[in-house]
Order: structure tokens, then sequence, then C-alpha cells
């Protein structure tokens, strides 16, 4: 018999054929521009055609670069460990503790709902609660805990982890409460059967069977808080700036496009490998478990 | 005999509305094998899971070997569950699943592994050890949850639909093993099902249970052969069930209906007049040549003939327009040709003490 060949799906590649063109335009071809930005060289007042890595060079050894570099992965790690340490709670209580759907709901939506609000709302809120002015240090000045307005709460690292955290939060939520619901109830009750109270029970069943969700709850928000540039100008201060906004002043000010070109690239092998280390650590997890 | 479980007029009530168990008595010797049976809804799971632990009841207690332990948590009770869909962890191999129960008694290493291999080994799985739940066929995650709650030595081993999962074959050949692990062990087992087949097969004492209320305890061939209600009748085996009227109280009870008459033994509390439900298994019946003289004949129309391949068994009308079920063993399919076809009347006898009579129609 004749091999016959697998028709051509022509539905299937002009379903297709939009989000591709849309996908090359605007995403490969500005990447591949940049990238190729990267590798040019800084002639005031603008830029030369070139292939060298300087610019990349420049980036591990300047420590004005590396340290803003560093202090952004400390910055997405703080976050990521506090989000985790709100959100597991919450995720658990909702779906282990609280028996009206109702009101399971409710408290759902309670995180959720605030994404649909501007993001910029949300930052700016944090900026009028921690002010020397805002509502914290009014309250704190009012209730005699201070005898004056401190400006220690807002412009340095602890009021950006505090406000990323804050915007960020529901993408941990998220993931760790799917992860939680779709634990069976019979293995919980399983486990108290064979004699291990509740706290043996989150340590040694629970926990494990949701680490996926917390796998995916980590690597959405780090690499969401990574690339944030909007908080840090809000309240950030000057110790407070991170990896995007140098990158958004060598557009601008600094006017030094191709060592934003290879700043951007950086961020974004950091990212992709993540995401790469994440995708892995979850398929490991998905053959253990099944 | 000692009781091991003493369950005093327990009851539990969902949501302020659903009665699942209504004011239960019942006692289980140690080493009994008790069988909780009944449709779905009929509280029997209920029971179970307040045996456990996973559920409080209303009122009454639940006395573990003389223990009150009704409000105990289940992880310091002295029983273990082999649930339905098994309950395996599915992170943990087959061996850390049953060592998981293990690790919180004071054990060291060496003697935890001794015990999981000797479990494993109990039910037939040691070569599987190292395997994840999900590379185990059904019936290999059944025998891991069984080496998981038998490994802890409880007192009382509480089964839930613990063969509902698995087809056919394997369900007998499990019932057979299972029956032969209790004799083994010597411990008390509790299995909830709704399959009275296994009831039948597997227990030394079968509770029936009808809306949350015991409807009838006692051993398998008490329960078949002297049901006490119409219920039980239809649930235990197969009953015919025949709706009519005591027209005679001399000679034993006549009971009537159109174009029937049956004489019952003499039972009391029945008067003349009353209405009263009969019920006559279908294997109990013998056929009879038509015109035949003499009580209890029954003519009908056969509708199907069913080929069961040992037996057949005969769907027939009667004039009432009842369905009425007449079950013939086979010797050979030769057999066949000697019972009444589609189509054909038929007459059939019963004896006197092979009729049940009831006040009143429970199913």
């Amino acid at each position: 018999m004749k091999a016959r060949k697998p028709p051509v799906n022509y539905l299937g590649l002009a379903v297709l054929s939009a989000p591709l063109v849309w996908a090359i335009i605007f995403m490969f071809i500005p990447y591949m521009i940049i990238l190729t930005y990267s590798f040019w060289i800084k002639k005031y007042p603008t830029f030369e055609p070139a292939f060298q890595f300087g610019n990349y060079v420049q980036i591990f050894t300047d420590p004005q670069y590396y340290q803003v570099l560093l202090r952004t992965m400390r910055i997405a790690a703080l976050v990521t460990f506090f989000s985790l340490l709100l959100a597991y709670p919450f995720a658990y209580y909702l779906v282990f503790k609280v028996r009206s759907a109702r009101l399971r709901l409710f408290l759902y939506m309670a995180v959720i709902l605030p994404l649909w609000v501007s993001y910029l709302l949300r930052a700016y809120t944090w900026k009028t609660i921690l002010g020397s002015q805002g509502v914290l240090n009014s309250f704190l000045v009012w209730s005699g805990l201070l005898s004056a307005p401190t400006d220690v709460l807002l412009y340095n690292q602890f009021s950006m982890v505090l406000t990323l955290t804050y915007i960020f939060i529901p993408f941990m939520v998220m993931p760790i409460y799917t992860a939680l619901e779709k634990i069976p109830r019979n293995l919980v009750e399983a486990a108290s059967d064979l004699g291990v109270p509740p706290l043996g029970v989150l340590i040694k069943v629970i926990w494990p069977l949701s680490l996926p969700g917390v796998l995916a709850g980590a690597t959405i928000t780090f690499c969401l808080t990574f690339g944030d540039f909007i908080a840090p100008i809000l309240v950030g201060g000057p110790d407070g700036s991170m990896i995007s906004n140098v990158i958004t002043s060598q557009y601008g000010t600094a006017l030094n496009w191709p060592l934003g070109s290879a700043l951007a690239i950086l961020m974004l092998v950091i990212v992709l490998a993540i995401i790469e280390v994440s995708d892995r650590l979850q398929k490991s997890e998905r053959i253990s478990t099944g | 005999m000692k009781s091991i479980i003493e369950i005093d007029n327990v009851s539990r009530t969902f949501g302020g509305k659903v009665v699942a168990v209504d004011n239960v008595q019942l006692d289980v010797a140690e080493g009994e094998f008790v069988t909780l049976l009944g449709p779905s809804g009929c509280g029997k799971t209920t029971l179970l899971r307040m045996l456990a632990g996973f559920e409080m009841p209303d009122q009454g207690a639940v006395r573990l070997d003389g223990k009150d332990v009704t409000f105990l948590p289940p992880y310091r009770r002295d029983v273990n569950m082999v649930f339905q869909d098994y309950a395996l962890f599915p992170h943990l191999t087959a061996a850390k699943n049953v060592a998981f129960g293990l690790e919180r008694q004071k054990l060291d290493r060496a003697e935890i592994a001794k015990q999981v291999e000797s479990a494993l080994q109990l039910v037939g799985l040691s070569a599987m050890a190292e395997r994840m739940p999900h590379q185990l066929s059904g019936g290999q995650r059944q025998r891991v949850a069984l080496a998981r709650a038998i490994v802890r030595r409880p007192r009382v081993l509480l089964l839930d639909e613990p063969l509902s999962a698995l087809d056919a074959n394997l369900r007998e050949a499990m019932q057979v093993e299972l029956k032969h692990l209790h004799n083994k062990l010597g411990i008390t087992f509790i299995m909830v099902t709704h399959d009275q087949t296994e009831a039948l097969v597997m227990s030394d004492r079968i509770v029936v249970m009808h809306r949350g209320r015991i409807a009838q305890a006692g051993t398998p061939s008490d329960l078949y052969d002297r049901p006490a209600s119409t219920y039980v009748a239809s649930f235990v085996g197969t009953s015919n069930i025949l709706e009519g009227t005591i027209v005679s109280m001399s000679d034993g009870i006549v009971f009537q209906q159109e174009g029937l008459t049956l004489r019952c033994p003499r039972l009391p509390g029945f008067s003349k007049g009353q209405r009263a439900v009969a019920a006559i298994r279908p294997e109990r019946l013998r056929i009879v040549a038509a015109g035949a003289q003499g009580v209890n004949v029954i003519a009908c129309t056969v509708e199907e003939r069913l080929f069961h391949g040992n037996s057949v068994r005969l769907r027939c009308r009667l004039a009432s327009g009842d369905v009425f079920l007449c079950d013939r063993q086979l010797n050979g399919s030769r057999d066949l040709g000697t019972l009444p076809d589609a189509g054909q009347a038929v007459h059939f006898a019963a004896d006197p003490d092979s009729i049940a009579l009831f006040q009143e129609d429970s199913r």
C-alpha cells in the first residue's frame, strides 16, 4: 500500500497564523533588535553598530549594575518568601477550615478582586498609608505610640517589599489554593486514621502534595517582582531602585541603549532560566506523584 | 462473648434536616465479621465514619473495648480503615504508605521495615514495595491499603466498600482473601457494602440498614430464610412481593390476591380482612402441570426466559399484572427444553413454609 501523506490542515494554519504573526512582529523582532543593540558601542551622543561584549562585561564588573541586579533578586526573593508565608496559611484555611462554600468564595474573591483595580492605584495606596503624613503615622501619633510622625516607613526596601508583596500575593494564593483544593479529602482522613495528628498531616501529606502549587506561585511572584519598575518609583526611595529602573534610565536620561539592551537581555535570560528550572521541578514532581 | 464495640443509641443528622443515622443500637463481639448492608443513603457509611472518628454523633455514645470514644479524634482511636478508593498517599511508595502509620509509634527503623515487609507479604505484594501507587493496578492498591491498615494491628478494622472498585473476577477472589485474612488475624472486621452477595459470602453477621435505622441484624442464613420485613426480603436476595388481603384464619392464614390464593403458616398478629404482603423466593417454586389441583398454585404467563448459565430465570406476569420470577437450576443447557418458553402459560406451586407474610410493604 502506498503511504499517504497526512492532508495539510489549512484551517489549523489559518487559525494559528494570526497569533504567530503577532508574536513575530511584537515579540520576536523587538527582542532581536534589543539583542543586536546589546552588542553595540556607545559613542556620545549616539551609538555605533558593533559586535563586542563590552556592555555585558560592564554589568558584571561595575558594582553600580551588578549590585542593583543582586538587590533586585534579593527583593524578589523576600517578596516571594513573605507572599508564601501569608498565602499558604490563608489558602490552607480557606480550603480545609472554612465550611461554608459562600464564605470561602467571598474570602477568595477578597484576595483576587484587587487585581481588577489599577496597579498604579494599589501601589499608590501604600504611599498614602506609609507616608509621613499618612494614615499609619497619623494613627501612631494619635494613639500616643509616637510623639512625631516617622519617615522610616516609606522610601526604603521595607516599603518596597511590603507594597510588592501586597500587589503580587494573589498570584501566590491562586495556584496554592488550586493545589490544596485538588488534594483528596480522604488522604487527610487516611493520615488521621493512621494515628497522625493534624500538624503531622499538614507536614507529611498536605505540604508535599501542594508543592506544585507553591512552586508555580513562587515562580510567578518572583518573576513579576523581578521585572517591576513602578513600586520602586512610588515607594522605593534612593536605595530601592531595581534593575528595571536602571534599564529605563539607560534608554532615557543616561542615553545608553546598548547597555540598557544588555541589561534587558540578561534579565530575560534570568527569568527564562527560573521558569525552566521551575518547569523541570514540576515535571519531576509529577513523575513521582503520578 | 465480649463486646469490642458498643454503639449506644447513636443518631446523626446533617444540616439539621437529613437524618443519616437514627437511634442505632448495635454491639459487635470481639473477632466478629460484621457487615453493614444497605442501599446508598441508608446511613451505613455515616455509622462506619462515626466508628472511625470522622463524624461525631449528635446523640448517643460509641464505646471501643468498654472505653467511651464518642468524641475521640481519629488519630487517637485504636481502629483503622480501608477506604473505598484506597486513599493511598500518591507521593509515597507502597512500602512508605504502609510504614506511614508506624512512624508515630516509637519503633526503630529496622522494626518498622520488618513489620512493613511482613504486612506486604501477608497481602502478597512484597515485590511491589518500591512502586508508587500510580504504578499499581486497582487490586494491588487495594492490597496496599489493606496492609497499611492491618500493620498497625488495630482492635477493629473498618472497611468502606473495599471491593466496589474492582472488576467482578478480582472482587470474588478478594472476598475469599479478606475472609481468610479475618480468620488469620482474629481482629474484628466491620465492613460497609451495598452488595448483598458480598455481605452473604463474607460476614458472620449482617446488619441491614434502612433510612438510618437497623432493619434487621442476623447471620446471613437468618436474614435470607427469615427476613423481618419486605425490605429485607427484597434487599437480601430476590423475592416476589405480592400484595393482597387475609381472607381466612382457619387452617393457617389464607392470603388472597386477584386470581391467586395462598395458604401460609399461622403467624401471630394477623387478622381476617386486613391487607398483607407475601414474599416468595424465586428458587423455592416448583413447576406443576396445568390444571393441577392443590394449595398454592400460581398461574401466570412467561414473558421472558433469562439464561444465567447454571440457572434460568423465568420472568412471568400474574393475572394482577405484577411481575413474578422463578429461578430453576439447570443441569446442562439441555434442561432448557423442559421449561416453558416465552408466551406460554405456566403453573407454579409454593409450599406454605416457603411463603413469608408481612403486615406491610416496607420497601
